[in-house]
């Protein structure tokens, strides 16, 4: 697979998923705690996303960087814009304005411990563009 | 029916408030990598010494912040003790009338292309006076 065809892929992957996630591992099995706290806000407000796993090739790094002009993962699009990084999303994440971007309520149930409980879905994630690491091979 | 009784437990963990929320399951467990202590490993005073000469400090990227924003009030903290995990709280009047997005781009293009090279990892707040 070419560069120029990775990066029309991320480009396309953007464009077609309101909420798309570039991350190290999966939102399942994160490989990087960032990766993990930016994945977890998106769990914790119970929104579908598509994500993707930046580490099987290191050209979609650099092309994602390239193209967002941002040089860390995790990078979080929603409608085709760059949202930030981990501590944007924190952030947002906190003050309730990523909650307020995505037209969704603030988890405000808690449990014993008083921590928001994740929403009550198994798979968030859709399955987008994951696939993108079998194609790299063909 | 309750959270608990799920199929799988969720990852307890959590990091602001935010549970990691990983499943368990028996596959999963020992790829679940704690918030602090995968992200933030403990390293050994022996292991610091031997890579201080080689990696950016604390002082470097403080003053080089300042130097690409007068005025600036930075604060710089090496997370792991390592020189690679660094986080920077920056409060300068340039930030004004940015969106958080140019802010921390502006920060990030302080150091260009050692950002996920020796930087490994930048966490950045910005905010004005």
């Amino acid at each position: 697979m070419e560069n120029t065809e990775i990066r029309e892929f991320i480009k396309q992957s953007i464009e077609d998923n309101e909420v798309m996630l570039f991350m190290k591992g999966t939102p399942e099995q994160p490989r990087c705690g960032f990766s993990m706290r930016a994945a977890g806000a998106l769990n914790a407000l119970g929104v579908r996303y598509a994500a993707l796993d930046i580490l099987p090739d290191p050209r979609i790094k650099q092309e994602l960087a390239g193209l967002s002009g941002w040089p860390t993962t995790p990078q979080l699009f929603i409608g085709g814009e760059l949202i930030g990084g981990c501590d944007i999303v924190l952030e947002m994440y906190e003050t309730g304005e990523l909650a307020e971007r995505l037209g969704v309520e603030m988890p405000d149930e808690h449990d014993d411990e008083g921590e928001p409980v994740l929403a009550d879905s198994d798979t968030p994630v859709q399955q987008g563009p994951i696939p993108l690491e079998n194609r790299l091979n063909g | 029916m309750s959270r608990r009784g799920r199929k799988g437990l969720r990852c307890r963990r959590k990091f602001r408030g935010l549970r990691c929320g990983a499943t368990l399951s028996a596959a999963a467990s020992p790829t679940c990598q704690p918030f602090w202590g995968a992200a933030f490993p403990t390293r050994q005073p022996a292991a610091r010494r031997r890579y201080r000469l080689s990696v950016p400090s604390s002082e470097d990227l403080r003053q080089r912040i300042e130097a690409a924003l007068p005025g600036a009030h930075v604060r710089i903290e090496d997370l792991t003790g390592g020189g690679d995990h660094f986080r920077a709280e920056v409060v300068s009047d340039r930030f004004e009338g940015l969106s958080r997005i140019e802010q921390h781009k502006l920060i990030y293009g302080v150091f260009g292309d050692e950002v996920g090279g020796p930087i490994h990892a930048l966490s950045i707040k910005t905010s004005t006076p």
